[in-house]
């Protein structure tokens, strides 16, 4: 059989026009990701293998600060134990609340608005601020949860100066500005159909029951998102730590990234830095996949046949 | 259907065209200068083979106020022969090394890591210009200052704005009176100056820290230059490269100066010093909350201009010494310089700069405005050295003094410090034997050292 092929023919004035026109219309962001996504990305990667301190040329030294970090970087381990950790409890806790939340802010109570845009306000604002307002709050020696327990003649509770304290506060105020997530589920279980729950409540169904089998599995799709979204952001967590703890007491609190910040820019080790970025972007990645391979089992599409 | 009106198309296209003007517009270079023009070049083109502004950045917060009323002087104008400075403070090593990466640093920069820009070719050797400069005199500078402003023979910069004798103990005599002491004479030894800060460390019932006496770790105290020389050892060697941080007097140090945050508390005491206007350099002192500090020149006339009701109080004396060194003065100086960038558009202009800060007319501004001393003998003997309480003994102190440092000489001393400071919070929360310590951060030294290509 025959198959039928289009006419080649050259473009017309017009149509070149056009695709002049699409190009020129593109071009901001084709030249903005060029230069500052693709070319930074690629010029990470292979200072990733040199000796790079931004001053002197880079002198090419292979995987050496990838074997370096795995092998004999005094920090590496703990800033990586200190981040999954965050990360390991912070994420999945923040996806919980934030669910939690925003099942409640669905349901008909009073002022149900207003407890939305105050759940969301830790979202905007900026994280700096964040930062201190908790550091008013949870310090040792001036904090007002202190401040109460020093009236009352109680022993302190050194939650941001303390090693053991520091990270599970850090992930309290994560945990609290979950704000984003909290609009997001809202969204998605203002989509649930109304017809599944009275399904649900004709077969005898109780709240509980409606809200496991029902409620959860058609924000499966959600969930995925969020904690994805959580895990990136998570890793990269880099200005509540620096302005809190400074990454103390004793490394308690130096995240991956702020551990990168202090290799590039203190120790002149933009080389090491480097590797560290792409460590963390493998790392990420790894995660990702994970949950994207694993998402067909927990994870429902009301679409899907 | 009139159809007189833009079409989508058309406004697209003209919204773009704008975009492309604006955005070509705001890439143009700016024409007004920052700060305003020295005498002579008011009005003036600027000649277009030497440009006519000098670019200087400083990572210091306060010495602002200084650079405004120099730059005023008819002094300053004449020697910079009509160029505009444009300067920055605060501009930390973040946004400096981010400029050199770029290609377009300042002209000249001070307050950075100087013997390590320089090692790595960051800035450039000044010394031809120094040799023939009419104005520096090195015979007129403190000879600390002078040898510190060299590296394996080159000259890292122009030694100026501030410098002179690094190390004291300042104590609030008023909070050791309260506290019982007896203030005729100031403590010396570690033993004796940990028995000051145990009568000065006050808690509640319930155990929370109120004020202490001395934090160990603070200010210069920061830096294993202090640690090092309080004890005798010299941890790193220039010509060699060689690094003695795993001596035993370092170990031992490392207890000793661990017991004071011991006493206070780990945990309150960072917990003190994550707070707003406790947790940088000093400020606990200028709140009160802490009572003794390991300060250089600076901290009296610093103290009085930014808090005078505890100023007042201040007083200074002798680094403290292990007791079976306790006849040794020990004190640092060392370099802060306009230093001049590889890649500067006026180097000329920023040696310039640096030979301004050698002048009578730059010193007492900055002494009077910011209360800083640099090391010029001429203009050390017109300094009042009672106008700032404490201040005398660094003016008093160099012909005592027995043994000399000049500090952060290390190519790797920003990285050690980072190690250092986690190390000894590991000795003072018992987590780690002191000699145990002292080891790691030999290797890890060590291994920096290689590892950056140094060795």
């Amino acid at each position: 059989m025959a198959v039928a092929t289009a006419p080649t023919r050259g473009m017309t004035k017009t149509e070149k026009r056009n695709q002049l026109m699409g190009l020129l219309f593109i071009s901001p962001w084709l030249i903005g990701f060029l230069l500052f996504a693709l070319f930074p990305l690629i010029a990470s990667l292979y200072y990733s293998m040199t000796n790079y301190d931004f001053i002197r040329d880079p002198q090419f030294i292979g995987l050496a600060n990838y074997v370096r970090l795995f092998t004999t970087d005094p920090d590496f381990w703990t800033v990586m134990y200190n981040t999954i950790y965050y990360v390991g409890f912070g994420v999945p806790l923040g996806i919980a609340v934030a669910f939690l939340i925003a099942n409640l802010l669905n349901s008909e109570i009073k002022g149900r608005t207003l407890f939305r845009s105050v759940i969301y306000i830790p979202s905007i604002v900026p994280a700096v601020c964040t930062a201190m307002v908790w550091l008013f709050i949870l310090n040792v020696q001036y904090g007002a949860i202190n401040g109460i327990l020093k009236t009352i003649g109680w022993q302190t509770i050194p939650f941001l100066s303390s090693p053991e304290l520091a990270k599970p506060s850090l992930i309290m105020i994560y945990v609290w500005a979950q704000g984003t997530a909290v609009v997001i589920f809202l969204a998605a279980l203002q989509d649930v159909p109304r017809s599944l729950y009275d399904a649900a409540l004709v077969d005898g169904a109780n709240a509980w029951a409606r809200f496991w089998n029902v409620t959860v599995p058609m924000c499966t799709p959600v969930i995925l998102f969020n904690f994805i979204m959580g895990i990136i952001a998570a890793f990269q967590d880099f200005t509540l730590p620096f302005v809190l703890t400074g990454g103390g007491p004793m490394k308690s609190t130096e995240f991956y990234v702020v551990n990168l910040y202090r290799n590039a820019f203190v120790q002149f080790s933009i080389g090491k830095a480097s590797a560290m970025a792409w460590i963390l972007f493998l790392i990420i990645l790894l995660f990702s996949v994970i949950l994207f391979r694993t998402s067909a089992r927990w994870v429902y599409y009301g679409g899907e046949k | 259907m009139n159809n007189n009106g833009i079409s989508r198309r058309q406004f697209l296209q003209w919204g773009a065209m704008t975009a492309g003007v604006v955005a070509l517009a705001a890439c143009a270079p700016s024409g007004a200068p920052a700060s305003a023009p020295a005498a002579g070049s008011e009005g003036a083109a600027a000649p277009a083979a030497a440009p006519n502004t000098v670019q200087y950045w400083y990572a210091w917060g306060n010495l602002d106020p200084a650079m405004a009323k120099i730059i005023e002087t008819e002094e300053f104008k004449a020697h910079m022969g009509g160029a505009t400075l444009e300067y920055k403070g605060s501009a930390n090593q973040d946004s400096l090394l981010t400029a050199i990466a770029a290609g377009t640093p300042p002209d000249g920069g001070s307050n950075y890591s100087y013997v390590n820009l320089f090692t790595r070719g960051a800035t450039i050797d000044v010394k031809d210009m120094a040799d023939a400069s009419t104005v520096l005199k090195a015979d007129d500078i403190l000879e600390g200052i002078w040898n510190s402003a060299f590296y394996k023979g080159g000259m890292i910069g122009v030694p100026g704005i501030e410098c002179f004798n690094w190390w004291g103990l300042n104590v609030n005599i008023d909070a050791a009176e309260k506290a019982g002491l007896d203030t005729t004479t100031l403590p010396k030894t570690w033993d004796e100056v940990l028995e000051w800060h145990k009568a000065m460390t006050k808690k509640d019932d319930a155990g929370n820290l109120l004020q202490f006496g001395l934090d160990p770790y603070d200010a210069m105290a920061n830096e294993p230059d202090f640690l090092a020389a309080s004890y005798g050892v010299k941890w790193f060697d220039e010509e060699t490269g060689k690094f003695d941080l795993a001596n035993p007097r370092i170990a031992e140090g490392l207890d000793t100066l661990g017991e004071f945050i011991r006493i206070a508390g780990p945990d309150q005491f960072a917990g003190m010093r994550q707070v707003e206007g406790n947790g940088t350099w000093g400020a606990a002192y200028n709140a009160g909350v802490q009572n003794m500090i390991m300060e250089g020149y600076w901290h009296p006339g610093e103290t009085q201009i930014q808090k005078p009701e505890i100023a007042q109080f201040n007083r200074s004396s002798w680094a403290p010494v292990p007791a079976d060194r306790k006849d040794a003065n020990i004190m640092a100086t060392g370099l802060h310089a306009v230093v001049i960038f590889k890649d500067a558009k006026n180097k000329e202009g920023a040696f310039k700069l640096g030979e301004f800060f050698q002048t009578p007319t730059a010193l007492d501004i900055i002494f009077n405005e910011v209360g800083w001393i640099h090391g010029v003998k001429s203009w050390l003997t017109t300094v009042d050295k009672n106008k700032y309480p404490g201040l005398a003994f660094y003016v008093d102190a160099g012909p005592q003094v027995t043994e000399w440092t000049i500090g952060r000489r290390c190519p790797i001393n920003d990285f050690v410090i980072t190690q250092y400071t986690e190390l000894r919070e590991q000795v003072y929360r018992n987590l780690m034997e002191p000699q145990a310590a002292a080891d790691e951060l030999q290797k890890r030294a060590e291994a920096e050292w290689q590892a950056q290509g140094l060795g």
